[in-house]
C-alpha cells in the first residue's frame, strides 16, 4: 500500500531526507521524549535544521513537540509519534530490503 | 544504493549514540546505591537512630527527597526523559518481574524487619538489597541499550 507519503518502493518521502531521517531514528532509540539539544548534538545538525526539520515531520504527524522549563530554563522536547514510529519502521525495512535485496523473502 | 546505505548507516550510528547516551554513568550507578540503600534502612535509622549512635532525623524524607534529586540530575545532564515517562523497550518487559522482586522483595523484607524490631538484621539485608536493586537497574539499562542497538 502507498500513501501520499511513501513511495512505490515503501520508502517515504517525509523521512527520507538524511537530516529527518537522523533525526527520526535518534528519536526512535531515545525514550518517550528527547530534549533538543540532544536531538541536536547527536545528528550533528544546526538549531535552526533541528526546528526546520522537526516542523516539516510536525505538520505530518510523524512528531510531537512540546516546550516547557527545567528550572527557569526554556527547554524544547521532542517525541516520536506512534504514526511517526510506525512509518519510521517501516522505511528503514524498505532501506534494508533495497541494500540487501535478499534480507527477509 | 550507496544512497540507501549511507542512510542505513546513519540509523546505525544514531543508535549507538542514544545507546551510548542512555548508559547509566558511575556517578548515577553510585549515588544511587547510597541513596536507595538509605531509604531501605531509613525506617531502622529513624526508629533505632541512638542505638547506631545517629542522632535523631527525618531520615525517611530525606532519603526519598536524594533519591528524586538523582533522578533529576540525571535527567537535566542527559537530556533524556527515561526515569519516568519512558517508552516501553522490550528491556523494561523481560525485567519487569526481576525488577519487582528486587526492588520490592527488598523494601519488604528490610522494612518488615524493621517493623519486627529487629535492626540489626535489617541493617545488613537492607545493605545487600541496596546492593541487588543497584546491579537490576544496571542489568534492565544494558538490556536497554541492547533494545536500542538492536533498533527494538
Amino acid at each position: 500500500m502507498t500513501t501520499s507519503g511513501s513511495s512505490g518502493r515503501g520508502l517515504d518521502a517525509t523521512i527520507h531526507p538524511l537530516p529527518r531521517l537522523s533525526l527520526c531514528a535518534a528519536l526512535a532509540a531515545g525514550p518517550e521524549w528527547v530534549e533538543f539539544a540532544v536531538a541536536r548534538d547527536s545528528t550533528g545538525l544546526s538549531d535552526s535544521a533541528v526546528s526546520k526539520h522537526a516542523r516539516a515531520l510536525e505538520e505530518a504527524g510523524y512528531v510531537e513537540v512540546r516546550k516547557g522549563f527545567v528550572g527557569r530554563r526554556p527547554r524544547t522536547w521532542l517525541h516520536l509519534t506512534d504514526l511517526g514510529r510506525r512509518r519510521f519502521t517501516a522505511h528503514v525495512a524498505a532501506l534494508q530490503r533495497l541494500v540487501r535485496p535478499g534480507d527477509g523473502e | 544504493m550507496d544512497e540507501h546505505k549511507r542512510a542505513l548507516d546513519e540509523v546505525e550510528r544514531q543508535r549507538v549514540a542514544m545507546a551510548a547516551r542512555i548508559h547509566l554513568p558511575l556517578w548515577f550507578r553510585c549515588a544511587f546505591c547510597v541513596v536507595w540503600t538509605g531509604l531501605l534502612l531509613a525506617p531502622v535509622l529513624t526508629s533505632h537512630h541512638d542505638r547506631f549512635g545517629l542522632p535523631a532525623f527525618p531520615y525517611v524524607p530525606a532519603f526519598a527527597l536524594l533519591l528524586v534529586v538523582v533522578l533529576m540530575s540525571y535527567r537535566r545532564r542527559s537530556g533524556l526523559n527515561v526515569a519516568v515517562r519512558s517508552r516501553a523497550y522490550p528491556a523494561l518487559r523481560r525485567h519487569a518481574v526481576g525488577t519487582a522482586a528486587v526492588m520490592g522483595g527488598g523494601a519488604l523484607v528490610t522494612w518488615g524487619l524493621t517493623v519486627l524490631d529487629l535492626p540489626l538484621q535489617a541493617l545488613p539485608v537492607g545493605l545487600v538489597a541496596g546492593g541487588l536493586a543497584t546491579a537490576q537497574v544496571w542489568r534492565v539499562n544494558t538490556g536497554i541499550r541492547d533494545d536500542v542497538l538492536a533498533g527494538r
